[in-house]
């Protein structure tokens, strides 16, 4: 089967929109001055850090305005704390319905993990013990989400520095039955894969090769750090030439999938990121 | 794995990652019985050995994979608080301020799901909790420097809003001014101070020493409010500061001339609030002229 037949399996609200960017504030500047100046602007989409955004007005939000008219965004949230014991946090959720109401996001995702507990935050994205119970627990959570927001959600890979010693499957089959159960997408993270893969022992091929394509929604590269024996993900280098190797076989299995970089410490110049941007583009190309 | 039982994971985990000395410190806690246990189905989770939870391997034992958990929850908030407290972090020194953290997450842990919040209560913290008292010890003026530096972070998101202007003011009817309520834009802030530590921020902000500003409090009011995309304050007199809140209350222009009738008079209060009225308008800082029907 061609990666293009394939494409005929992908999730029908989460189209290809090509490579985009995470939004950083460090770039505003330099890409509304691009905008202004009629410059190309090679990005597809932009990724929009939901918590960041979720504030009453001023900068900001004139700033996100500007950035979803001139590109498609996508809704990414780090605080869903969709894996929690706690009850959903329906505050929460009605922020990010406001905010998914005035950006039109082609979709929104958060990570497959607990962050909180007790009303307490870690701010962390901390894994979960691999288990029916939780899956179910999970499952229910993730469709009284869909049901608030009125559509499917992505919930992403995390990357891992633990695991849990009474853990009854791998990741990969934890993540699909959770989507499989929820009715909702996949936000593949191909580093995570890669770091997780290292930190825990797996192959990182046999994770993608599990992988649902009818319900992944979008991939996410970042660079990671080395802390031996363990790799963090740090989202403060390039991609590394491993993950984009991984990267171009996760596209030869799912077709094509939309792209963001993620790179939130050590931001670089607007340029550089663009660099990445072309990277993964090229390998779109030779792939598909 | 039930919720019940996911909830005990997740509490022990929550303890562990956030002991302000780190993961093996608090399992030494809880080895030494020192843990105080608010339930007791917790003691029986709190009492197993972290291995039979966290998998442990050849390369890294179940206590150091959670240390990089502990790291990054420290140094994510650490980061956050260093960036909205500038002042803080110039007055404490690097090494202060990491302390003050330290301290302030151990009584005040995050309850917001977005970092934005994080240092809503340092000033609190700083000014009336015991844990405080060293650094309201070491810098009087710690407490208020904390809360100008989070009311500049509530300035710099607070709610857009068109504000009010002086041709606004004259269309309002003679007759009208007396019932017309007054609102102020969402971005205004009133804080009554002790010290004038808008003064520390400046210098810290332009590079320069950090000014003395002394053990006693000399009692000052501030307001601060968003021009376009900046946060901006100045000083105002104790009778400027009384009728400002007044106006942030929604009180009506009659009232307002009755409050200020209070200090000066009858016959100088409405010139007083007319001029007031006029300064907040030139400044942006009234929200809307809506006579009432």
């Amino acid at each position: 089967m061609t990666a293009r037949a394939r494409a005929a399996g992908r999730p029908e609200e989460a189209p290809f929109l090509g490579v985009g960017v995470g939004l950083r504030p460090v770039h505003y500047r330099e890409i509304f001055e691009r905008a202004d100046a009629g410059e190309a602007l090679p990005v597809d989409f932009f990724e929009i850090l939901s918590e960041n955004f979720m504030v009453p007005g001023g900068k900001p939000l004139r700033m996100l305005d500007r950035a979803c008219s001139l590109r498609p965004v996508v809704l990414h949230g780090v605080a869903m704390n969709i894996g929690s014991s706690d009850p959903l946090d329906d505050d929460y959720l009605g922020d990010l319905d406001r905010l998914a109401q005035r950006t039109q996001p082609h979709w929104l995702s958060d990570h497959l993990c607990w962050t909180g507990v007790d009303g307490k935050s870690l701010h962390d994205l901390v894994p979960l013990p691999y288990s029916e119970g939780v899956i179910r627990h999970v499952a229910d959570r993730v469709r009284r989400v869909q049901d608030r927001l009125g559509r499917r959600i992505a919930l992403e890979n995390v990357s891992s520095y633990m695991s849990f010693a009474d853990d009854a499957m791998p990741e990969w089959d934890f993540l699909g039955e959770i989507a499989e159960y929820a009715d909702c997408g996949i936000l593949l993270d191909v580093n995570n894969v890669f770091v997780s893969a290292h930190n825990h022992g797996f192959t990182p091929e046999t994770y993608i090769d599990r992988m649902p394509a009818e319900r992944v929604f979008q991939i996410h590269l970042a660079g990671h750090s080395e802390s031996p024996p363990l790799l963090i993900d740090t989202h403060d280098h390039p991609v590394r030439d491993e993950v984009w190797q991984l990267y171009a076989y996760t596209l030869e299995r799912l077709g094509p999938v939309s792209t963001s970089i993620e790179w939130d410490d050590h931001i670089p110049p607007f340029a550089v990121l663009l660099e990445e941007v072309e990277k993964a583009r090229k390998i779109v190309e030779r792939v598909l | 794995m039930n919720t019940d039982s996911l909830a005990q994971v997740q509490r022990r985990l929550w303890r562990l990652i956030a002991w302000p000395e780190g993961v093996r410190a608090a399992l030494d806690q809880e080895r030494d019985g020192e843990v105080s246990e608010e339930r007791d189905g917790e003691r029986s989770e709190a009492a197993a050995p972290l291995a039979s939870i966290v998998k442990s391997d050849a390369r890294l034992a179940a206590e150091d994979r959670l240390d990089v958990y502990a790291n990054a929850y420290f140094y994510r908030i650490h980061d956050v608080l260093a960036e909205d407290f500038p002042s803080l972090v110039a007055l404490f020194g690097e090494d202060g301020f990491h302390d003050l953290v330290t301290s302030y997450l151990a009584v005040f842990p995050s309850r917001h799901p977005s970092l934005r919040h994080i240092g809503g209560r340092l000033a609190e913290f700083v000014d009336e909790h015991p844990a405080g008292e060293s650094f309201r010890q070491r810098f009087a003026f710690a407490g208020d420097l904390a809360r100008y530096e989070a009311a500049t972070e509530d300035v710099f998101d607070a709610a857009d809003a068109t504000p009010a202007t002086r041709d606004d003011l004259a269309a309002v009817a003679p007759e009208d001014w007396a019932g017309l309520p007054l609102r102020l834009v969402p971005s205004v802030r009133i804080l009554r101070l002790g010290w004038p530590v808008h003064e520390v921020r400046h210098a810290v902000r332009d590079g320069q020493p950090i000014p003395t500003l002394g053990d006693a409090p000399v009692p000052l009011a501030l307001c601060l409010w968003r021009e376009d995309e900046r946060v901006v304050s100045r000083e105002v007199a104790p009778d400027e500061c009384s009728a400002l809140e007044a106006a942030s209350r929604g009180v009506s222009f009659g009232a307002l001339c009755e409050q200020i009738a209070n200090d000066r008079g009858e016959n100088e209060a409405p010139l007083q609030a007319a001029g007031w009225l006029a300064g907040w308008i030139d400044a942006g800082l009234v929200l809307a002229l809506e006579p009432t029907a």
